[in-house]
């Protein structure tokens, strides 16, 4: 079995210190993994990604993030990845990683994803060049996603998010902010090639639980949703026995 | 500025000002009273919230009902095949 902890939407700032660690640091005891789903700053300030770093030290854990739209507020966001890789969190743009816990593989395709909404009732590839510009972002991103996913050559396979891939997990949201709170294009993506686990955040009046069109459970982790300061998820499969509660 | 746009006006300098910046604060506007709600991480931006809108809205009343994020260990893990 394999634990995970996650959390989204930390928004860290200079007034955060202090505010996580004690809670993170008893997630030694309880996950093997801890995924952070984005929205980790609140404005995307080097600095801030500073006391995050502070807030994560030595929880004794590997630590797999993808950054969210506040982390590329003011436009540092290549600062933010290499400040929080310096303190020893893997963070994935259209990449992926894998993490041996206890002799079983445990691939994370990350992408932070965006937006254009869901099928019916999305975004499309016509008309302006910024129409197009932010539709084709999400494209990209997601063909990045598929192929981070595919080159997985692992036991388990989670996709780590901000924006979400299903309209599931943002119920409670108003129904017009869906094209800005994610796509169905990163659900297809995962679909393709098929996943245990889908963790997203950035829906903050969403709810918890998911699924894609190909039945991969998918959890939407932002704080506000989950209402602690991360998540427990377990997967363990059929032969497995279930994780203590 | 008319009712019909502050409230946009409002949200948009909740996201922008440093001592807020949160896109997910609502905003309604009521006779005489404009009334914030929602979810934030700390108490800090909490009170924030309640200024910025205060600066911006000009003798009218401001109603915060926005709360703060719970932050405590979770009290369950779920099982997932």
């Amino acid at each position: 079995m394999i634990r995970l902890a996650a959390v989204g939407d930390v928004h860290v700032g200079a007034d955060s210190a202090g505010l996580y660690h004690s809670h993170w640091a008893r997630m030694r005891e309880q996950a093997d993994v801890f995924l952070l789903a984005g929205d980790l700053t609140r404005h995307g300030e080097p600095e801030e990604a500073a006391v995050l770093a502070g807030e994560l030290r030595d929880l004794g854990i590997p630590i797999v993030a993808v950054l969210g739209n506040h982390d590329y507020e003011s436009d540092r966001q290549d600062e933010i990845r290499r400040l929080l890789e310096d303190a020893g969190v893997t963070v994935l743009e259209g990449e992926s990683t894998v993490v041996e816990v206890d002799g079983t593989t445990v691939g994370i395709a990350g992408s932070k994803g965006f937006g254009g909404g869901f099928v019916g009732a999305c975004a499309s590839d016509f008309g302006e060049p910024e129409m197009k510009a932010f539709v084709r972002h999400t494209k990209a991103i997601a063909g990045d996603l598929q192929r981070a996913l595919a080159e997985l050559d692992s036991e388990v396979r989670v996709a780590l998010l901000h924006f979400s891939p299903v309209e599931d997990t943002l119920v409670g949201e108003r129904l017009e902010i869906y094209p800005f709170l994610g796509s169905y294009l990163l659900a297809e993506a995962v679909d393709a090639v098929g996943a245990d686990l889908v963790l997203h955040g950035h829906a903050h009046g969403g709810s918890e639980k998911g699924i894609t069109a190909g039945s991969v459970p998918v959890r939407n982790v932002a704080q506000p949703v989950i209402g602690h300061a991360y998540n427990l998820y377990c997967l363990g499969g059929d032969d497995q026995p279930a994780c203590e509660p | 500025m008319t009712d019909d746009y502050l409230a946009e006006h409002v949200r948009d300098a909740l996201a922008h000002d440093a001592r807020v910046a949160d896109l997910g604060i609502s905003v309604t506007v009521e006779p005489g009273t404009v009334r914030l709600s929602g979810e934030v991480a700390t108490d800090e931006r909490r009170d924030a919230a309640a200024l910025v809108a205060g600066e911006i809205l000009a003798g009218r009343q401001v109603r915060n009902e926005v709360t703060v994020s719970a932050c405590d260990e979770p009290d369950a893990t779920e099982n997932l095949p």
